[in-house]
């Protein structure tokens, strides 16, 4: 939510933090692709 | 005429009308450009499956599974970066365009430059997506006209009539509302469709069985680690190239960037987002594992010598001994081939596996040779490039899915084929109305006008794109492989778009002339690539955004006087 008063173009090029409460999310996310490349790997060393 | 059942048409008219006149009645009421264009608070899973329903056009579901058919899974590693796009879109690009509560993304350029590398964001976007959406039109109206018994003309105007209707009365909300329907009929038809192929493999051939057979002849190769920048699939172009891309796409395509500019909250675009973040690898990944499973059924159930029947007719017109000697030769290859998997399947577990694979892909390599030599004749027959590939799936669903399916499957087709074109559309209208119309209105120092005058700019924009969409469609030839030719379209503008967004979110101290300066150069430089080298396309990401953000650094170095106009923060 924006503060009070504040200039949403006071921030305009400042990027916003990276990480924050949200990491664990993004790092699921993260973890999720790494299993699917773990998981294809082994499908494709079983199949061939 | 078409072979399809009365049962058929019920399930698919019945599908796409409910769909349709659902979305259009949720989305009534529509009375400013701010709703035509934003939408009206949208929850995350309306945002999400409208994500993926966007990217999912038609082609995904006719050349996709063909893909898998032909080439097998490497194609499921085009979209590794996707997730890894969707985290960094969620951190950086959507607080930054929620908190200046822009309309499109090119809007947020102005804020951080200037208005010149707005119209130049905004302009790369009309050309892109404007062929783009063409194409998207096109490319399953050659089919479905096959199937549907239409002319190909009437196939393409009846889908971007229907269309354009429900999207220039219902705007945003509408093309999501509808979007979300489209999803859940697409994720239904797809496991669907997953079932009936494996149910269809004869006795004998069990799940593990097909995808040992599939991997014997190089079909299961969802990950390859070959460092070749001339191959389009492997692990490090799909990381690389992949994440660049799809970065683009979904951060500054205002296809997609509206669809979750529609969320009432941070929260809500961003859980949209990550929703396709997790989603869209398996999905991909089961699409292409249809077409793996349907290349393994016709190992065991005779193919036809080439999918594209009509493309057939006409080159047996003219070469009919040929046609029919090829034919012979398909029916011994495929003997041999069906032959070969049994015995590998007999040999699993014994001394004689070895050898019983080389023999299985030796076989399979002697019937690919027989369909290439078919598909080079057709080709010389009818003076133009076929594309079997893409007449696989619809072969297969109908000439071997129950009734009732086979409508369901062409409504999955036909949804997907209308949520893309809906939201180019949509986009297309809204960035012509924002960046250009009103933009220059206000250039012009024109006093604002009425609401409702701007809503019917935004709906006649996007009518007029509709039109040209329709008219590129009904004018485009075919392309070696249609999703393909999307992606690589997309490729060849996206890096620089991506490189003024990079450089606006992240190098703070750039400004206008260097960023511009560095797009002009980027984008020359992907187009002469494109020309001349055989760098793979997932490549010119990457190098269109390294580009312009090299170039701007080094334009900011050495142009002192743009420092003076320089945008900062205390």
């Amino acid at each position: 939510m924006r503060e009070p008063g504040r200039d949403p173009m006071s921030d305009v090029d400042r990027p916003p933090p990276f990480l924050g409460r949200w990491s664990r999310i993004y790092g699921l996310v993260t973890g999720l692709l790494v299993a699917e490349l773990v998981v294809f790997w082994l499908l494709r060393r079983w199949a061939s | 005429m078409s072979g399809l059942a009365a049962l058929d048409w019920v399930v698919l008219l019945g599908t796409i009308a409910t769909i349709v006149l659902y979305g259009a009645w949720r989305s009534r009421g529509v009375r400013s450009v701010e709703s035509y264009v934003r939408g009206d608070a949208l929850p995350w899973p309306t945002i999400g499956l409208s994500i993926m329903a966007t990217q999912a056009s038609a082609i995904t579901f006719l050349s996709t599974p063909g893909q898998g058919f032909s080439d097998g899974m490497r194609f499921v590693q085009f979209y590794f970066g996707l997730p890894l796009a969707m985290i960094v879109i969620s951190a950086v690009f959507v607080p930054a365009y929620h908190r200046l509560k822009v309309r499109t993304a090119y809007e947020y350029l102005e804020h951080r430059f200037d208005v010149r590398v707005r119209v130049l964001g905004g302009a790369l976007f009309l050309i892109g997506r404007g062929v783009a959406t063409g194409i998207t039109i096109y490319a399953p109206s050659i089919i479905l006209s096959q199937i549907l018994g239409w002319p190909l003309q009437a196939t393409i105007w009846v889908m971007g009539l229907i269309v354009v209707v429900y999207t220039v009365l219902g705007g945003t909300r509408a093309v999501s509302i509808t979007q979300k329907q489209q999803m859940i009929v697409m994720l239904a038809g797809l496991g669907v469709a997953a079932v009936v192929v494996i149910l269809r493999l004869p006795d004998g051939v069990s799940l593990g069985g097909a995808v040992q057979i599939a991997g014997a002849v190089g079909r299961m190769n969802p990950v390859t680690f070959d460092l070749d920048v001339t191959s389009p699939y492997n692990v490090w172009s799909g990381i690389a190239g992949g994440f660049f891309l799809q970065l683009s796409y979904f951060g500054t395509d205002q296809s997609q960037v509206q669809r979750y500019l529609s969320g009432s909250s941070v929260a809500e675009s961003r859980l949209g987002l990550l929703f396709n973040g997790i989603f869209k690898v398996p999905m991909q990944f089961l699409v292409l594992f249809i077409g793996v499973m349907v290349f393994v059924f016709y190992v065991f159930s005779r193919p036809p010598a080439y999918f594209d029947q009509p493309a057939m007719a006409q080159a047996s017109a003219r070469h009919g001994a040929e046609i029919a000697a090829l034919t012979a030769r398909n029916d011994q290859a495929f003997d041999a081939r069906r032959d070969a998997a049994l015995g590998f399947l007999a040999a699993r577990g014994t001394p004689g596996e070895d050898a019983a694979r080389e023999t299985l892909h030796a076989a399979a390599t002697r019937f690919d040779a027989v369909h290439h030599d078919t598909k080079q004749l057709i080709d010389r027959a009818i003076d133009h490039k076929t594309n079997d590939n893409d007449y696989v799936f619809l072969s297969f669903v109908l000439a071997h899915l129950p009734v009732g399916l086979v409508g369901l499957l062409i409504a999955v087709i036909l949804c997907a084929a209308m949520s893309a074109v809906a939201s180019g559309l949509i986009s297309l209208g809204a960035t012509t109305t924002v960046d250009f119309y009103l933009r220059i209105r206000r250039a012009l120092g024109r006093p604002p006008a009425s609401p409702v005058h701007d809503l019917r700019i935004s709906q006649l924009a996007t009518i007029a794109w509709a039109a040209i969409a329709i008219g590129f469609a009904s004018v485009a030839s075919l392309f070696a492989n249609l999703i393909e030719a999307v992606n690589i379209l997309g490729s060849i503008f996206y890096g620089p778009i991506l490189g003024l967004f990079v450089v606006a979110f992240f190098l703070r101290r750039v400004t206008a002339t260097p960023v511009l300066f560095g797009a002009i150069v980027a984008q020359a430089l992907i187009v002469i690539l494109f020309f001349t080298s055989r760098i793979a396309y997932l490549w010119y990401n990457l190098i269109g955004c390294a580009v312009v953000v090299a170039v701007s650094l080094v334009g900011q170095a050495l142009w002192p006087a743009s420092r003076a106009t320089q945008v900062d923060t205390p």
